[in-house]
């Protein structure tokens, strides 16, 4: 249907190109133009700190990479990160979802203080929950010392550093599944509802057989966003731990940016920011190809 | 049992509300206090929650980091002149999608769209290296450009949203009418479009607002903004938290204004207009 609709008006004047040729100069000029020199820069061996001049070894920081178990493990702390950080927020959000999907009227009124979390400035929030965490003289912990829990390091502690940025990750963003999710329980529509009535279902099978097909969708949509979200943090992590301690917080994106601006070996980082892209994107791919499916309907 | 149900929902639901209210809101909360606490306070625990205020620590603020007020400007104006330039050309962008017919228009739109899954991290090496090359470090023409980048594939979906929900009769009654295509857009379109518009502005805004990991690389003297001023705070050898929560608190009470203003429209943003929450 909505291509039909640009025929009159296509007759009349054909300036589409003009409309779109701004946001493609941008496109081709900073987006584009970036990502090809990455790819470039990722086949060169460039190291700042040495005199060498830049040159092509092709694929051999890639080959380093993977015979590298540094990197296997920055992958491993990603993937955790990103897994833990999603199934835990949706596990808490989907249900807080489910049991105020009656109450949208005051969710409206207190909407602000759900979105904060994840609309305020991500380094002040990390640094706010440094404060909180800290070991000795932090707010959590004394918190927990009331109900009798001593003495937990959180962010200091190789054991419980990933966990507490976790924590933080979740904070921010169970609002946001709880919202979308929200959205999908008020989007829901009634007549199947009432047929399940008439046939006296049961709650169980009206939850089991009407709602969650209804919902999947916005479950999917959900997901997908925090799965790639989720893959791109970095300010967070930078500012409360920096990949420590020792490498247990270095997620894939710390890695490259410790690779480019601290080692300064520019080839190797690249190659790292190329296969972040390179798994951000079969995530993108899923996500376009589900918005595809769901415009066709 | 179904009454028991239903009572037990009345009880249950307005503690999950308080309950969660307190837990989104308690950590922005506890900054803006310890930001008025006196220094030695700040560490006591039981903690104190009423104290005299003092403005000490925004002081300080101003003594360890001397460019605030520079860091103010700079913040405001990337924000301000990216928005613009973010919104008026995804804008056009997105009602020649939403209007045109345009070969491959789709590849085009979805194009876009994986620009938004871009890791940052990934640009930051090769903008680098690229504003090294053409003497854009350390600038504000370098940062308006970063930004307008980050928030492009945003505002022409966003917008595309919008402009699919206005009827195309509108503009066709007016170009029957003798007036010219961007006439029909100035004089009809856009003023129907108004509050997607500022929605999609106040949006642009607050991703451009809270950038970081650009600013940490490409700036380090003239071109400063506000986030990379608390890594520097964090830096020093005794961290003053109360000065960290009071420059945190700045920087946030514009945002926190926004978030309000924009709050209907905050879900549609973060979902590329996919959700309308």
């Amino acid at each position: 249907m909505k291509y039909s609709r640009g025929n009159l008006l296509s007759r009349v004047t054909n300036s589409g190109y003009l409309f779109l040729a701004p946001a493609m100069i941008i496109l081709v000029g900073l987006i584009l133009y970036p990502f090809l020199y990455a790819i470039n820069l990722s086949l060169q061996e460039w190291d700042m700190f040495s005199s060498a001049e830049r040159h092509y070894i092709w694929f051999r920081n890639y080959a380093n990479l993977f015979g590298n178990p540094t990197f296997w493990r920055s992958l491993y702390i990603t993937i955790i990160f990103s897994f833990l950080s999603v199934s835990i927020s949706f596990s808490i959000g989907f249900p807080l979802a489910s049991i105020l999907s009656a109450s949208s009227r005051i969710i409206n009124v207190l909407r602000t203080v759900f979105l904060m979390p994840m609309v305020l400035t991500p380094v002040v929030i990390g640094m706010a929950f440094k404060f909180l965490m800290d070991p000795s003289t932090g707010l959590i912990n004394y918190l927990l010392s009331l109900v009798g829990i001593e003495g937990i390091t959180w962010i200091s502690d190789p054991k419980t550093a990933l966990i507490s940025l976790v924590i933080v990750d979740v904070w921010q963003w169970t609002p946001f599944i709880f919202l979308v999710m929200l959205a999908g329980f008020q989007g829901l529509p009634k007549a199947p509802y009432e047929a399940a009535q008439v046939d006296g279902l049961s709650k169980w099978q009206i939850a089991r057989y009407i709602s969650l097909p209804l919902l999947k969708p916005m479950m999917v949509l959900a997901l997908l966003f925090r799965a790639i979200d989720s893959l791109k943090t970095f300010d967070i992590i930078f500012i409360m731990t920096n990949g420590g301690p020792g490498d247990v917080t270095t997620t894939l994106n710390i890695s490259a940016f410790i690779k480019s601006f601290r080692l300064l070996t520019m080839g190797e980082g690249a190659a790292v920011v190329i296969i972040i892209w390179a798994i951000v994107l079969i995530f993108s791919d899923l996500f376009v190809r589900f918005t595809k499916a769901r415009e066709e309907l | 049992m179904e009454e028991f149900i239903a009572y037990l929902r009345k009880i249950i639901v307005p503690i999950v509300l308080v309950g969660l209210v307190i837990v989104c809101f308690f950590p922005i909360f506890y900054i803006v206090l310890t930001s008025f606490k006196p220094a030695d306070l700040v560490f006591s625990m039981p903690p104190v929650w009423i104290f005299k205020p003092t403005l000490k620590a925004y002081y300080r603020v101003f003594e360890l980091v001397p460019d605030f007020p520079t860091r103010v400007f700079n913040s405001t104006v990337v924000a301000v002149v990216s928005t613009f330039f973010a919104t008026t050309i995804g804008t056009l962008a997105a009602y020649a999608l939403s209007r045109f017919e345009i070969k491959a228009k789709e590849h085009f739109a979805f194009f876009i769209l994986s620009t938004r899954f871009a890791p940052p991290v990934g640009f930051v090496v090769p903008f680098y290296l690229i504003f090294s090359e053409v003497a854009l470090i350390d600038t504000l023409t370098g940062l308006f450009l970063v930004h307008i980048m980050i928030n492009l594939s945003f505002t022409v979906w966003m917008m595309r949203g919008i402009f699919d929900s206005i009827p195309v009769e509108y503009e066709e009654a007016a170009m029957v009418d003798g007036m010219t295509r961007f006439q029909a857009l100035r004089r009809i379109v856009l003023p129907a479009a108004k509050g997607g518009i500022a929605a999609t502005a106040i949006f642009a805004m607050i991703m451009s607002w809270n950038e970081f990991v650009f600013a940490l690389t490409l700036c380090n003297l003239r071109a400063n903004t506000l986030p990379i001023a608390l890594p520097k705070l964090d830096q020093m050898s005794i961290v003053q938290w109360e000065v960290v929560c009071a420059c945190g608190t700045m920087i946030i009470i514009p945002m926190v204004l926004f978030t309000f203003l924009g709050q209907r429209y905050l879900i549609r943003g973060l979902t590329m207009g996919t959700v309308r929450g």
